[in-house]
């Protein structure tokens, strides 16, 4: 086992985990800071993709599939959110989990009616095609550094955006205490718009960037959203930035454990043991780790208690 | 009144006649995956199964037939439910269809020992060609360990000695490549499973660079399976280290999805939409005309399906009543199947031919699979030595 299988495993991990943050940083906000339980985020991440894929087909642009994906997923979130969602924050959590579940089976539908059920094909911008040379013998595939940088901006721009601006202080006041803000003369329920549409975005771009690497297809939402949601309890409901750290945690936790588990148990178990017990052990991993960090501290990493 | 008088003299007619009774009519439940993401295989077959149905101007031995389909939604509990209620309210006279193993096993558990027919064109779960094989099913297709057996035959032939296999892990993903493992025999240079809900395959990808063997053979035919071939092509490895399958992974039903990342994608499949026979040629240009693209090898299954029943109940005179006897007729029946003349082995399974595929983009910019090879001539797979059935 050479130094550069270490360092590709430690770089995949480090990739997934960026990829999950994508995807976790916009529940993590509407969880959070609305009380929102989405079950439909997926959907947004499956629309983004969708859109995506058909404008790259049509204009061969990746970055107007871009842009199309990410506007297509902000306009469905607002318009879901002022439609269906805004009489449920005060009704309990049960009631949001039904609709937004109901809301999972109708985007599935409509995008199977539109696109058929077979799928699109999507491909990474052309000067991102090839591999990178990190190291002597560590090729890496371009994309998927771009997929990490993005996740990386989107930390970086998130944090600036809720701790350095006047809609963020907006946004972090009406999670504390939506009543006051709204008697300050705040229109509260433009913000809950506006966090709404921000964390479809962050789906939709989450959708858009991995549509190259994944399968575009009906139901790809839902294949991912156990993880997001292990991410963003492990991080702490509502703190992007311990959602940021989680996502790291939970993506190194589950490449590692696929690609070293194996090795591991093969040092002292017969080969058609490791073969069956490997795969079932690796796939526990996140949720072990999950456990652990609960019962250490049952609000999440970087949660406040409630 | 008198139409209870009239149902009465019916009825005793019938018992008078007893016996053999030729039916006037024929239902056909038919069981396949429409939600999820194997609906798009789904669609496909009910699609060529209704083609055929055309092409016999809705009659099946020329009785005029009936199809009721049901959604089994990948789930076997659901499958079994559609089951019970196609044969019990729809009163279907046989079962056909079926995509996935795992939930025709589930509905032959739950409706063989009831005496139902199920004439299917899907996957035989392994038990079902071995030891419990049966007098009341029978299957257009294949068991999956059999290509998997064959690619293995055939990459030994091809002087291939340190093969890495990855799969789904589930029990058609392990038989797969156990069948694999057996064609080859020896020493696999690395195995993996994967999770069913897995679409990141960086992990893996890295071990095999790491591993660097001479050639891949992988079983993961769900949607999952677009986002390993896609991930494979993008890091490279598709140059360095050929990549080996079955062909319904990368078939016309995938290429939407995959797009050129399924261009020369090498796969071994029972059939071809090449084959040179009268049958696969009036069904593929049918099928094209009517739905504008290549049928895939699920499709032909399900146009082979309605072939073989419409030959078993015209062999039988219209007699529905007696199921084993209608499988017999089937297992026996000289139809004009796509893949040209096939038998079926005693566990009533075909005994066909394999050939290698080659995903190509063809000079209209469509992608197609090249058939390249005859990989085997007249494979029986490798549980009909385990079935006690003898005709």
């Amino acid at each position: 086992m050479s130094a550069a299988f270490v360092l590709a495993q430690l770089l995949n991990g480090l990739q997934l985990g960026l990829m999950l943050f994508l995807l976790a940083a916009g529940l993590t906000l509407i969880f959070g800071i609305m009380g929102l339980v989405n079950l439909a985020h997926g959907s947004f991440y499956m629309i983004g993709a969708f859109v995506a894929a058909t404008l790259q087909a049509w204009t061969g642009h990746f970055a107007l599939a871009l842009a199309g994906g990410v506007g297509a997923a902000i306009i469905l979130g607002i318009a879901v959110e002022s439609a269906l969602l805004r009489p449920l924050y005060r009704r309990g959590h049960l009631d949001q989990v039904l609709v937004t579940f109901g809301l999972i089976l109708f985007f599935n539908e409509a995008t199977r009616l539109l696109w058929g059920s077979g799928g699109l094909s999507m491909q990474p911008p052309a000067v991102l095609a090839s591999e990178i040379q990190l190291l002597p013998g560590l090729p890496y595939p371009s994309y998927r550094l771009a997929i990490s940088g993005v996740g990386c901006l989107v930390v970086v721009l998130l944090s600036l955006l809720l701790g350095r601006t006047r809609i963020g202080m907006l946004i972090r006041a009406g999670a504390r205490d939506h009543a006051m803000v709204s008697a300050l003369g705040v229109n509260i329920k433009l913000v809950y718009s506006l966090v709404f549409g921000l964390g479809a975005m962050l789906a939709g771009l989450a959708g858009v960037m991995t549509g190259p690497i994944i399968a575009v297809e009906v139901g790809m939402g839902e294949a991912i959203l156990i993880q997001t949601f292990v991410v963003v309890v492990l991080g702490g409901i509502g703190s992007v930035k311990g959602s940021f750290v989680a996502a790291l945690a939970v993506g190194l936790a589950d490449s590692l454990g696929r690609a070293f588990l194996p090795l591991l148990l093969g040092g002292f178990l017969a080969p058609t043991t490791v073969s069956a017990v490997a795969p079932a052990a690796a796939s526990t991993v996140i949720y072990l780790l999950m456990a652990a960090t609960l019962l250490w501290r049952p609000q999440g990493l970087l949660g406040h208690r409630r | 009144m008198r139409a209870t008088r009239l149902v009465v003299a019916y009825a005793t007619l019938m018992l008078l006649a007893g016996g053999a009774q030729a039916a006037d009519h024929i239902t056909i439940g038919y069981s396949t995956t429409l939600t999820g993401p194997l609906a798009v295989e789904g669609e496909q077959m009910v699609n060529a199964f209704s083609l055929a149905l055309e092409h016999l101007d809705n009659k099946l031995g020329g009785l005029p037939a009936t199809l009721v389909i049901a959604d089994d939604q990948a789930k076997p509990q659901v499958g079994v439910q559609n089951a019970h209620r196609l044969l019990e309210r729809d009163k279907a006279d046989l079962l056909a269809g079926m995509l996935l193993s795992n939930v025709t096993e589930a509905i032959l558990n739950a409706v063989l020992p009831e005496g139902a027919a199920v004439i299917a064109s899907g996957g035989v779960p392994a038990p079902y060609a071995g030891k419990d094989c049966s007098r009341n099913f029978i299957s257009t297709f294949w068991n999956t360990d059999t290509p998997y057996e064959q690619i293995g035959l055939y990459l030994k032939r091809q002087g291939i000695k340190r093969p890495y296999v990855i799969g789904l892990n589930v029990q058609p993903g392990r038989d797969a490549l156990n069948g694999f493992k057996l064609g080859m025999g020896g020493e696999m240079a690395g195995e993996t499973y994967t999770r069913v809900d897995q679409s990141e395959f960086a992990s893996e990808l890295t071990d095999i660079r790491r591993v660097a063997p001479d050639a891949v053979v992988w079983f993961n035919p769900g949607g999952t399976g677009i986002a390993f071939l896609k991930q494979y092509v993008q890091a490279g490895l598709i140059n360095s280290v050929p990549l080996y399958g079955m062909t319904i992974q990368t078939d016309e039903s995938k290429f939407p999805a995959l797009g050129d990342a399924a261009i020369g994608v090498k796969s071994v499949g029972n059939w071809s939409p090449e084959l040179d026979n009268d049958s696969n040629r009036h069904f593929v240009a049918a099928y094209r005309a009517k739905y504008g693209r290549l049928p895939t090898t699920l499709g032909a299954m399900a146009y082979d399906n309605a072939l073989l029943i419409d030959a078993a109940v015209r062999a039988v005179g219209g007699d529905l009543s007696d199921k084993a006897k209608l499988v017999a007729a089937a297992r026996r029946a000289d139809f004009a199947s796509v893949r040209g003349k096939i038998r079926f082995n005693n566990n009533n399974v075909p005994i066909q031919n394999f050939y290698l595929n080659v995903v190509e983009k063809g000079p209209d910019g469509v992608l197609r699979n090249k058939l390249a090879a005859t990989v085997a001539s007249e494979v029986s797979d490798p549980h009909a030595k385990d079935c006690p059935l003898t005709w």
